[in-house]
């Protein structure tokens, strides 16, 4: 990146690591969330797993760099 | 029937939200992504959708949304020109009409193609031209089916309704860019900016800005999640979801720790 990566290589695996993990947990939570059949739920969980899936891309392309 | 009852309603909620995502400063492929989801969750599960938007002169074709197709096909037909042979989506946006393809394996608009698709397990493709209201062809809103296969006369009808209800959501994210000010032409909303208005804007390439802006956007949903938890009468729902506003606001602190440790692109030297 030209203005300097603000995610050092030091440290990296195990930020990217911790982050999966809790997008992993969040998954699992927004599963259970959408078994429980809750009224309006289903738009909402659609729209975090989104965002979870844009986080893992924005990771996967840092780790790249 | 490959789509169900229940998505005209779910086309009309999202219509609902597009203009308070867009002024919250959504981009269009969030929109975007966010109608493909809601037209895919009441469809068949073997359903992949995706939209695709023409450039501003008219001949090459970029990814819009496409939320389930994989990432390696989505880049290999990013920026492909339009022509009378260029699979579903670039056939359908050059001659103005759906191209309805029942198996990519044989159809010759797909020569060129099939080898990108098959791969992926994408049997047929069904594109529809997107109008603006002058009619001129702005992008293709395209299902693609794991099975060989054309369309029912049910199924163009459904097609034909989301086709308009994208078209709607682009035309009302691209008068909110207009407003926004002049951008480079390309084809998302303005970024979320996450700056007070004073300050200078954040790059808008920057894997930092945008992880910064996924971090937001995540709070923001976390807050959504509590809220369900307060209108849930179920304990169960009422702790899963909790869990899931917690959960949701651990990423976007853990995002945002993790930026901050690195030079800020919010702040230049």
């Amino acid at each position: 990146m030209s203005d300097g990566p603000a995610f050092q290589k030091a440290g990296s695996s195990a930020f990217h690591q911790d982050a999966e993990e809790l997008l992993t947990e969040l998954g699992l939570s927004l599963d259970r969330l959408l078994d429980l059949d809750v009224r309006e739920s289903e738009h909402l969980i659609s729209e975090v797993r989104i965002i979870v899936d844009q986080i893992r891309s924005e990771l996967r392309d840092v780790g790249k760099n | 029937m490959p789509f169900a009852a229940g998505l005209h309603d779910s086309l009309q909620f999202r219509d609902n939200q597009v203009p308070i995502e867009l002024a919250n400063g959504e981009s269009l492929k969030d929109v975007l992504s966010k109608y493909l989801v809601a037209v895919e969750a009441v469809s068949a599960p073997d359903v992949i959708t995706s939209v695709l938007l023409l450039s501003a002169d008219g001949k090459r074709l970029f990814h819009g949304a496409a939320p389930r197709l994989p990432q390696t096909y989505c880049d290999a037909i990013d920026g492909t020109e339009i022509g009378p042979h260029v699979g579903s989506c670039g056939t359908a946006a050059y001659y103005g009409r759906p191209v309805y393809v029942s198996d990519i394996a044989s159809d010759p608009s797909w020569a060129d193609y099939r080898h990108i698709a098959l791969p992926h397990d994408l049997r047929s493709c069904w594109s529809t031209p997107i109008r603006d209201p002058n009619g001129d062809v702005i992008g293709t809103f395209a299902v693609y089916r794991p099975v060989v296969g054309g369309p029912s006369e049910k199924a163009i009808q459904a097609i034909e309704m989301i086709t308009e209800h994208v078209a709607q959501a682009i035309i009302l994210a691209r008068s909110v860019q207009d407003r926004a000010g002049p951008a480079p032409r390309r084809f998302e909303a303005p970024r979320l900016k996450l700056v007070a208005s004073n300050e200078p804007e954040a790059p808008a390439n920057d894997q930092s800005t945008r992880l910064l802006e996924l971090a937001e956007k995540m709070e923001l949903k976390a807050a959504d999640l509590d809220d369900l938890a307060d209108r849930t009468a179920s304990k169960q729902a009422v702790e899963a979801a909790r869990k899931a506003a917690e959960l949701s606001r651990q990423v976007a602190e853990s995002i945002r720790a993790k930026v901050d440790n690195g030079p800020n692109p919010r702040r230049p030297a």
